[in-house]
């Protein structure tokens, strides 16, 4: 049984005032009568200790246990009963990298496993649905009620290095099912991230461990001129307890630097070291050391070779924009349509018509989808109309307005996303087969190309309009890399997130350990009515007896 | 007994009492000026005729009826002599419960004075457990301020013993009279005995119970412990026992109703919270006043 309002436990302490109270009115009545021959016809009522105790404080007990009643009614006790059976349950395990520290010979994810088994055991839930959650969560068993099926995927289940999952994704899943679960039941080493409204429960799993980890590893050419690599390692210790261990740097699998630390418990340390032979290629950081999460001990990174960029220039060439698209690119600029390109820019110029539709339009026509009219305007404010566009990340959208607007007449299939009044100045267009982008700023009349947001459009733009080309990054680990490493586009990483595996955190409702093995799914039943008839048939009851004489005498009277 | 005092200070009070006059059923007879010590000519009331004997008052022979029918008859008068009065006050512990011993002194004050004032000698008696004292019969209103100085003078002491005292009272060598006794007869060996003695030397009895109003419904209403006020026994009750009370209390009063009317004691039960001059003019009207 719990008591939803133990607060009312306090008006226990009315008891002490009752009891004074009753005892300052409860005197013993005492009486001198003229002539007690006349009373002693009857026998002597009783005196003995029970008669005594009854009579003194007979009523003051019934009152104490109306009291005790009443109070027992306000707290709002609720019985708890176990599930025998039904119900639905949602099992959601953490898939993401942090569960694989190793505890004693076995990672968090198979103990999760081992409670999600006996969760399912026990609470025998008649529908069941088991979610792996990470940054792509899985469902691993859609809506069953088969639970032996169940535990045999969730098994097999292995846990990913990705990161943690996305309310969103989880919440998606969870309600594709198309059940309105009566429990849902989150197994991980860490607190939910997210607050759901529903009946989610956390179920923590696993116990503060060893972990010295490399959270960052950058290799970066030197400056213009300067020859050699940069490489940059950030080490960070998440025990409780000093750690030491070897860092080194390897080029292609060639040690080319180490260096020794010892981290206190929560500390950060940068380690930076300078090549002066490699302007690419592959570069690994890597810990030498023995804790229990081996996934962050080793980071990659990749400079690569820069990939070259055909484009059939149309229109005026810009400076400006030949150096921006240089940055990450060689480019190879054609000027024949029958040429192989990949990309088509228009610069102040009409476009008839292309075959590869991937076109960056600055400040020119493209029948039927860019009409440039007669009409400019003064410059104003701009408005972004849809900022999460991948097109206008890392820009300030001012450095975009144009001096003089030529505007433009779009037709409806493009997406205006940053306009200036009623007249588009960045604008998009996204189809099967093609993608293009305008642009209503003249290059050479504006000062956009003198702002660091410039180059950044531009990386945008090629980005965005050839999301196949080979862009070298470093990535984290996600759906489609699922081990850090090298591959052809770079490297892949660990989420440095995934390396804090004692963040603990907290959540409520949490169900402890002992909780799950003891408990089963439980149902409350509110009892306090109970205790509210207790306390009027009692208060009735000490009515009655204080009353009692009074009412034998007016029977006796009135017969 | 400030109410005493104040009763006799007030003078509009004495007025209203002028109309009472006590009552006295039995009258001794016997020849005029056989035992009279106050004579007044008219106020002689004529009661028969008797045959002359040697030795009769020629005054009191009538010679008309010797004319007529010649023998000689001598005319007989009530005599009228003065009534002792005796009050019997009970001063047991018992007349403390509802002021009961208050009630009876107020009013013993009052019939002394009226008795006093009608020429009659009045002697006050208080008893409990015997009778112990007393202001012995005198005539006059001078005696009054000795009555009350006595009055006055009453405490609560002691157990009832109606038997005892009434008994003791009886042999006293005193006139015989009227007998009023104030108590509230509540004596659990009983009153009969004594009340026979006193009857047999031919007392004439008025017997005012006075009782309170607890003693008639006892405010208990709850469990009580219950003191008796003259022997200090202590007893536990429901609330249930006042009604067994309450008939018992009954049964005892009709029991001494019944002694009473059987045995010519004039009897009246008066409770303390009747207003004194209602009892008097009303409640004792026929008992104790004319």
């Amino acid at each position: 049984m719990i008591f939803l309002s133990a607060w009312a436990f306090g008006l226990l302490g009315l008891a002490g005032v009752i009891a004074v109270l009753y005892f300052l009115r409860r005197r013993e009545e005492r009486l001198t009568v003229s002539a007690i021959w006349l009373w002693q016809e009857e026998p002597e009522r009783p005196r003995n200790a029970l008669a005594f105790l009854w009579t003194n404080i007979g009523l003051l007990i019934v009152q104490l246990l109306a009291l005790a009643a009443l109070v027992f009614a306000l707290a709002q006790p609720t019985l708890t009963q176990e599930f025998l059976g039904g119900g639905s349950l949602a099992l959601v395990i953490d898939g993401s990298a942090s569960m694989q520290t190793h505890e004693q010979g076995r990672t968090r994810y198979e103990q999760a496993v081992d409670i999600a088994q006996e969760l399912i055991e026990r609470r025998r839930p008649s529908r069941l649905t088991v979610i792996q959650a990470q940054r792509s969560p899985k469902l691993l068993v859609p809506l069953t009620e088969d639970r032996a099926r169940a535990v045999t995927v969730l098994r097999a289940s292995r846990p990913t290095l990705q990161s943690d999952a996305p309310l969103s994704a989880v919440v998606e899943l969870v309600r594709s099912q198309g059940e309105s679960f009566d429990e849902i039941i989150y197994l991980s080493d860490h607190a939910p991230s997210f607050s759901w409204d529903g009946p989610l429960s956390w179920v923590p799993v696993g116990e503060p461990r060893k972990n010295l980890a490399i959270t960052g590893f950058a290799a970066r050419p030197l400056p213009e001129g300067a020859a050699g690599v940069t490489l940059w390692a950030r080490v960070e210790n998440f025990s409780s307890e000093s750690v030491e261990g070897t860092l080194k740097f390897f080029v292609e699998e060639r040690e080319v630097g180490a260096e020794a630390l010892r981290l206190s418990p929560g500390e950060q340390r940068s380690v930076e070291t300078v090549l002066r032979s490699s302007f690419s290629g592959r570069f690994r950081a890597a810990l030498e050391i023995s804790d229990d999460f081996v996934f962050d001990n080793t980071r990659y990174s990749v400079i690569p070779d820069q990939p070259k960029l055909k484009i059939l220039w149309l229109g005026e060439r810009n400076f400006f924009l030949e150096r921006a698209l240089g940055t990450f690119a060689q480019v190879q600029r054609e000027t024949d349509e029958r040429a192989d390109y990949d990309l088509v820019i228009a610069n102040n110029t009409a476009v008839r018509s292309v075959e590869l539709a991937r076109v960056f339009l600055i400040n020119s026509s493209l029948e039927p989808l860019v009409r440039l009219t007669d009409i400019s305007v003064e410059t104003g404010s701009l408005t972004v109309v849809e900022a999460a566009h991948a097109l206008v990340q890392n820009v300030r959208v001012e450095h975009l307005r144009p001096t003089v607007l030529r505007t433009a007449k779009l037709a409806p299939a493009l997406q205006t996303l940053i306009r200036m009044g009623d007249w588009a100045v960045v604008a998009v267009h996204k189809s099967e087969s093609a993608r293009l982008i305008y642009l209503g700023t003249d290059l050479k009349n504006s000062l956009l190309v003198l702002t660091p947001s410039f180059p950044i459009f531009v990386y945008n733009v090629v980005r965005w309009l050839l999301p196949d080309w080979g862009f070298p990054s470093d990535r984290l680990i996600s759906e489609e890399f699922d081990t850090p490493g090298f591959t052809e586009h770079g490297a892949v990483n660990l989420d440095p997130s995934e390396s804090a595996i004692n963040r603990v955190g907290d959540a409520s409702p949490r169900l402890s350990r002992e909780a799950v093995g003891a408990g089963r799914a439980q149902a409350q039943f509110p009892v306090w009515y109970y205790g509210a008839w207790a306390a009027l048939a009692l208060l009735v009851t000490e009515f009655f007896l204080h009353y009692r004489g009074v009412f034998r005498r007016q029977r006796e009277e009135a017969a | 007994m400030s109410n005493l005092r104040e009763r006799f200070a007030d003078e509009s009070f004495w007025r209203r009492m002028a109309a009472l006059r006590l009552f006295v059923r039995r009258r001794t007879e016997g020849q005029a000026g056989l035992w009279t010590t106050r004579r007044v000519g008219m106020s002689l009331e004529f009661a028969e005729y008797r045959e002359y004997h040697p030795g009769d008052d020629f005054r009191y022979v009538d010679w008309n009826l010797f004319g007529r029918l010649d023998r000689l008859f001598v005319k007989v008068f009530h005599r009228e002599e003065d009534v002792p009065i005796y009050l019997l006050l009970d001063t047991s512990r018992s007349m403390a419960v509802g002021g009961k011993l208050e009630y009876a002194i107020e009013l013993a004050g009052v019939i002394a004075y009226l008795g006093l004032k009608e020429m009659n000698r009045v002697g006050v008696f208080a008893f409990a457990r015997d009778l112990s004292q007393g202001v012995p019969p005198r005539a006059g209103l001078s005696h009054m301020n000795k009555v009350l100085s006595f009055l006055e003078s009453l405490t609560v002491t002691g157990q009832t013993s109606l038997n005892t005292t009434l008994e003791e009272f009886s042999k006293l060598p005193l006139r015989r009279g009227l007998v009023v006794v104030l108590s509230d007869m509540l004596d659990q060996q009983g009153y009969e005995q004594g009340l026979f003695h006193v009857l047999f030397k031919r007392f004439e009895v008025v017997l005012i119970q006075i009782v309170a109003p607890s003693d008639l419904d006892p405010p208990v209403h709850a469990d009580a412990r219950l003191t008796d006020s003259e022997d200090f026994r202590e007893f536990s009750v429901g609330v249930g026992a006042v009604a067994r009370y309450r008939a018992n209390f009954q049964r005892y009063i009709q029991k001494l109703e019944t002694f009473c009317h059987e045995h010519q004691v004039r009897y009246r039960r008066l409770t303390t919270a009747r207003p004194l001059e209602r009892a008097l003019f009303e409640d004792l009207r026929g008992v104790l006043f004319q």
